[in-house]
């Protein structure tokens, strides 16, 4: 047993060392200004020094840490040995030359156990789904169909196919979560849709397919070939023209690639329907290669270089409102919103408040005002970030979770601190509400890590089971967002 | 270099450390199994056949270049490392702290640390209508993995788990067949490679060749690369082309070297494994753990050379071509 369990261990350091290896290899590999080879048995490092010395510096802080780099430039000692194992046998205006035993490679040291992964790797985008517009190529509306916010996937099996599973973006890629059932010669399930862009394969009889009735497909970061289906939000609609031979939309969502996005003509009018994330678009149909507005939008908007054309707002602004402040002449709204623009987002004067309408993402921002010239944060909001002149205010779109530490009353502050905000060492300021510290925030899809910090101390949740252990040899508590 | 490809080094070790338990270690009781392979059962979901009646397919789901299967742990479904890597099962501590046995260890280890090492007993795995019951499992924290991959990952599923069968595993079509016999008739496909292969521990070993000099490599699904020991015959490495280098730096300050190279000269049987991207490192630490030296290990990108059909009976290893 003893054995087996020094192996556990190792297993543990190990692989948090490998998430170093990650980062260091990626940064080094891509540089072709380090030259590698063996030779009798040792590693032979070529470094070009180039104008600034970066690469070198780089190579030595990595390296040789003993090494003192003007040493090395200077090439005081052509034999010197870094306590390192690193060896200069070559030094000139140009390049460097160091060697090392293969076999001196070095393997770690003390029994740390603590290692910090200094890289995100997270596959948040292995499957691009944050696009800005998207339509569909399904060969058939009967096969695949909408109904309200249910769509229903079919598949034609043959006689002698036994199961049928749907997996994607949408039910975490699960093998076993949504089966299909048999409906005479097809298979169908129906499934709420995430918005937007969804991947997703057929499991026939265990075996992974692509839904033959979609022609839309998608290479994902794996090198998987999926599916994909846009769950769409906005119909463009031509009523006239039922005689045109082609009508193509074009806008500000596809940079108005005219031949890209092809209407389809059903009872005399034209029609695509279209995912497009919240945000405001100009866009014109091309009816036969002749550029017009949308006959039945009235809302038209000039380009500044002489010519109109159709605007369209999706989603619903967010509405953000404070009171007070009846001196000020002026008050602009910034954030990490808006890159901390200075001048966008002028907060409008109404009798009771002040008040801005602009689109937003659901999420956790940082913001200020900009009060007649002078920066303040939002005193009447109890949630911020940082200190002193780096306080700022946190406004957060569409919470969908709530944190809530119970049994610290006395405390004098508690800080929430997690994946969701960076694990900032300031974390946002929890409320006391009665006897809890709370707050509301928005967490992605997937895994968050969090803790409280509470009256200096980090603490994880003591009322959530689900906890792991961090690179600080203490723990971190989790919640997974569905 | 494409970026995706350095995302391989990250899981390299996950299973790379524990290949060659010693046999003390090998405790994990298998009570039962049964392979309800006729009829479908109510402990997942319908079971998928194959196209004989004692052949189970399972679909796999990839994320990066490791492999999962879903399956159930007593009343907990969720995604398990397909992990030959590893010995036995693995439970990841997040999921199973309530199983966790008083088990720890104190004596003789690298590190005070205990806490990673515990013991779970399970009621019931199972997967695809095969089931174990009355398991023993260490409990571990996989959460790194989960953090690198955004993946809910309940544990590991080791050789224990499939030693029982013929394992064919097709990493490009992410499909795995669980024979309970004599493994499908392939007649018809080409064998990239035939080779005898050695259990020991629960860990499968294969001889293989670099520069005429003869390794013996764990086969390790849970490595998302393969990796060399830096301390082997100086002429192993001659030729090898060096892609980059890396530090490895852990929390208290420890470094360790690795060069990430391209394979050459290096062969199994009568298969030449040319241009695999591997790991030189020095393994002195992972061998110190379980007395013995390794040479390295094979792991993705030998899985991706072909359809690896491992016959844990007759102690062979084949590679059929994927066209």
């Amino acid at each position: 047993m003893k054995r087996l369990l020094i192996y556990k261990i190792m297993l543990k350091k190990w692989f948090f060392a490998f998430i170093l290896a990650f980062v260091a290899v990626a940064t080094y590999s891509q540089n072709e200004d380090v030259v590698y080879q063996f030779k009798d048995g040792n590693v032979i490092v070529e470094i070009s020094k180039g104008e600034d010395d970066q690469i070198l510096n780089e190579f030595l802080e990595k390296f040789g840490s003993s090494i003192q780099i003007n040493d090395s430039l200077q090439g005081l000692d052509s034999k010197k040995i870094t306590s390192t194992g690193w060896e200069l046998i070559y030094n000139d205006v140009s390049k460097c030359v160091y060697q090392k035993s293969i076999s001196n490679l070095s393997a770690g040291g003390g029994d740390g156990h603590v290692f910090i992964d200094e890289e995100n790797t997270l596959m948040e985008n292995k499957y691009n789904l944050n696009v800005r517009y998207g339509v569909n190529h399904l060969k058939s509306e009967k096969v695949n169909r909408k109904l309200g916010d249910l769509f229903t996937f079919r598949y034609y099996g043959k006689s002698n196919t036994r199961s049928v599973y749907l997996s994607g973006t949408f039910n975490d890629w699960s093998t076993l979560a949504t089966p299909m059932k048999r409906v005479g010669g097809l298979w169908e399930v129906s499934v709420k849709l995430d918005q937007g862009k969804n991947l997703y394969k057929f499991i026939v009889d265990g075996k992974w397919i692509t839904d033959p009735e979609n022609k839309i497909k998608e290479v994902d970061y794996d090198g998987n070939t999926n599916s994909v289906y846009f769950n769409c939000n906005y119909v463009f609609n031509l009523k006239a023209y039922p005689k045109a031979k082609k009508v193509y939309v074009a806008g500000s969502f596809n940079d108005w690639r005219e031949n890209e996005l092809k209407m389809n003509l059903i009872d005399g009018d034209w029609n695509l329907p279209i995912y497009l994330s919240d945000g405001i678009y100009n866009y014109k149909f091309i009816v036969d290669g002749e550029w017009i507005l949308d006959p039945s939008n009235p809302e038209v908007r000039p380009d500044g270089a002489g010519n109109n054309n159709s605007f369209l707002s999706i989603g619903e602004p967010y509405v953000f409102t404070t009171t007070g402040y009846r001196n000020a002449n002026e008050i602009i709204l910034t954030g990490s919103f808006n890159n901390w623009n200075e001048g966008e987002l002028k907060l409008k004067r109404y009798p009771n408040e002040w008040k801005a309408e602009f689109p937003i993402k659901p999420g956790n921002y940082e913001y200020k005002f900009i009060i007649d010239g002078t920066w303040f944060y939002d005193k009447k909001n109890p949630y911020t970030i940082g200190k002193d002149d780096y306080k700022n205010s946190i406004l957060v779109v569409e919470p969908n979770h709530r944190f809530i530490l119970k049994g610290f009353e006395n405390a004098s502050s508690v800080l929430l601190s997690g994946t969701f905000n960076g694990w900032r060492e300031d974390g946002y300021t929890m409320k006391k509400e009665g006897n809890n510290w709370v707050m509301d925030v928005h967490l992605p899809k997937g895994k968050t890590r969090y803790k409280f910090k509470v009256d200096g101390k980090w603490i994880r949740d003591p009322d959530n089971d689900l906890y792991e252990r961090n690179t600080y040899d203490s723990y971190d508590s989790i919640i997974w967002v569905k | 270099m494409n970026k995706c490809f350095y995302s391989f080094l990250l899981f390299l070790f996950l299973a790379g450390g524990r290949i060659l338990a010693s046999e003390n270690s090998l405790d994990i009781c298998i009570n039962s199994l049964s392979i309800n392979a006729l009829e479908p059962t109510n402990l997942l979901s319908p079971l998928v056949f194959g196209e004989e009646k004692d052949t189970i397919r399972i679909p796999l789901i990839r994320s990066g270049n490791l492999f999962f299967i879903e399956a159930k742990i007593d009343t907990l479904i969720g995604n398990f490392l397909v992990d030959l890597g590893a010995p036995y099962l693995v439970l990841n501590t997040t999921y199973f702290r309530d199983y966790e046995k008083d088990y720890s260890y104190t004596a003789n280890t690298l590190t005070t640390e205990t806490d990673f090492v515990r013991r779970a007993k399970i009621k019931s795995l199972s997967f695809y209508g095969i089931e174990y019951k009355n398991m023993e499992a260490d409990v571990t924290d996989l959460g790194a993995i989960e953090n690198k991959r955004g993946l809910r990952i309940l544990g590991l599923l080791g050789v224990s788990i499939f030693k029982d069968f013929v394992f064919d595993i097709d990493v490009k079509r992410q499909q795995l067949l669980l024979y309970k016999g004599a493994a499908k008739n392939l007649s018809n496909t080409e064998i990239l490679l035939e080779a005898p292969i050695r259990i020991l521990n629960n860990v499968i070993l294969i001889k293989a060749r670099a520069n005429d000099v003869v390794l013996e490599l764990s086969i390790d699904s849970g490595a998302e690369r393969n990796v060399l020991d830096n301390t082997l015959n100086s002429s192993v490495y001659e030729g090898m082309t060096i892609m980059g280098s890396s530090v490895i730096r852990d929390g208290n300050g420890g470094r360790s070297e690795a060069l990430l190279t391209e394979l050459t000269k290096f062969s199994i049987s009568d298969m030449a494994l040319e241009k695999m991207y591997t790991l030189i490192l020095n393994l002195e630490i992972i061998s110190r753990a379980y007395g013995s030296t390794i040479d390295g290990m094979l792991g993705y990108p030998f899985f991706a050379t072909g359809r690896v059909v491992i016959d844990f009976r007759r102690k062979q290893l084949v590679i059929y071509n994927l066209k």
